[in-house]
């Protein structure tokens, strides 16, 4: 692939374009499916991981661009490579050697400590996912800053009860997320970047 | 220390900067004395700086909503070996209810058709909302004027070659719609699962995608959305009971 067709991949990404995310998904899903399935993880940690690294991506050309040393496809992998080991580690499933990734994924040691202190985002957007569409949409318009009253007319609820639903679900969320395994190993508050 | 309704609306009013500045005052005292309190409000705050990040939780669901799309996809390429089988059934369908036998395939085709019906029965195309003072961009208003006008082949070249719809949630109700007019509801589901919860069209988006299942005949998706609907409980909530009842009957 062209330096072109990357760098017009990597805006795709940035600009959420449709066809190149789904194109993007395809091409490189089996791979990172086989990897991860091969060493010791399951289903849902493929789509963790595989999302996971898309959204560092996202986030990357947000702030500030990507160098690519090699291939997109060969950073992309490194990316997702270093956060499955990243998660191996911290649950201590398996004996880490520097084998679980190829020389030429080999990433930047600045970029394994994004990685790193990515987790916790990671952790959090998993857990909200998993909640039920009220909540997320109750949550949504209240971590941009909505008052109760603006959210409880978009919900169609009265202000007090959206006032009592915000708390379940936010309170649901917290605990989703303290009861993860990940989350005791990472040890709140964080470290910031 | 126990979780309340209260203690959550005074973290996020200071969070927020609402206290009064007495309050303000008295609760960090109270934060530096107990280590618990502190705590808490300190992932109250990671929360917060996390999902404030509207772009990234924009993206994040959209990718979700392709995982979806994709594995979906899938399965229907998997079931696709017995469309052949499927074709030749609805044949014999039709020479066994001479001679009386394979009722249970005559079953099968007649469920097809109840979906159909039911979603010619339902559906309604959306329609063209009044050019607002946003739409004054011509590029939107012919591609209002094409789908006002049933000429939905262009509105979908028009929207799935530039990236409006990104910035215009709305606009993915039109392509969906368009999608649906020319009989290809796989992409219009894609469109309108796409729309997140936080954009004022998410419910009809969402009474859109069970339709769409419907015409793709998936009836249990479909059932899932309407479920969902309901919970939402909007201004589709009656509409969606209705065609819950139907559908399970």
């Amino acid at each position: 692939m062209s330096t072109t067709e990357e760098r017009q991949i990597l805006e795709g990404i940035l600009n959420g374009d449709e066809k190149i995310l789904k194109a993007f998904y395809r091409d490189n899903m089996p791979y990172i499916k086989k990897y991860i399935l091969k060493n010791a993880g399951n289903h849902e940690d493929v789509e963790d991981v595989f999302q996971d690294a898309m959204v560092f991506i996202y986030q990357k050309m947000k702030t500030d661009s990507i160098h690519l040393e090699s291939s997109l496809r060969t950073y992309f992998y490194g990316v997702c490579k270093n956060i499955w080991r990243n998660r191996l580690r911290r649950n201590k499933k398996m004996v880490i050697t520097d084998d679980l990734i190829d020389e030429k994924e080999h990433t930047e040691n600045s970029i394994v400590d994004e990685i790193i202190n990515k987790e916790q985002e990671y952790l959090y957007r998993k857990h909200f996912s998993k909640l039920g569409t009220t909540c997320q949409q109750l949550l949504t318009l209240l971590f941009k800053g909505k008052s109760m009253r603006e959210i409880s007319k978009v919900i169609g609820y009265s202000e007090g009860y959206t006032r009592k639903k915000k708390f379940g679900c936010k309170q649901h969320l917290i605990e989703m997320i303290e009861q993860d395994p990940a989350y005791q190993e990472l040890k709140l508050p964080a470290k910031k970047n | 220390m126990k979780r309340t309704q209260q203690l959550f609306d005074k973290i996020e009013a200071y969070l927020a900067r609402t206290l009064p500045l007495e309050e303000r005052e008295a609760f960090e005292k109270e934060m530096d004395e107990n280590p618990e309190l502190q705590l808490e409000v300190e992932k109250h705050r990671e929360l917060h700086a996390v999902f404030a990040d509207e772009d990234t939780m924009a993206f994040k669901q959209q990718l979700i909503e392709i995982s979806r799309s994709i594995r979906e996809e899938e399965e229907a390429a998997a079931a696709s070996t017995s469309k052949t089988t499927s074709r030749f059934l609805k044949i014999a369908a039709s020479i066994a209810l001479i001679i009386g036998i394979g009722s249970a395939i005559w079953y099968t085709y007649t469920i097809q058709d109840q979906n159909n019906d039911l979603y010619a029965a339902y559906y309604s195309r959306y329609p063209v909302e009044d050019v607002t003072r946003g739409d004054k961009d011509n590029v939107l208003k012919n591609i209002l004027k094409d789908y006002a006008s049933g000429a939905y082949k262009n509105v979908i070249d028009s929207l799935e070659n530039s990236n409006l719809k990104e910035s215009n949630q709305r606009l993915k109700i039109y392509l969906g719609n368009s999608y649906l007019q020319t009989e290809n509801p796989k992409d219009a589901i894609t469109q309108f699962a796409s729309i997140t919860p936080s954009s004022r069209y998410y419910e009809i988006a969402q009474w859109y995608l069970s339709l769409a299942h419907l015409k793709k005949n998936q009836p249990k998706q479909s059932i899932k959305t309407l479920k969902n609907i309901i919970e939402f409980n909007g201004s589709y909530k009656r509409k969606a009971e209705r065609l819950l009842q139907e559908l399970s009957e």
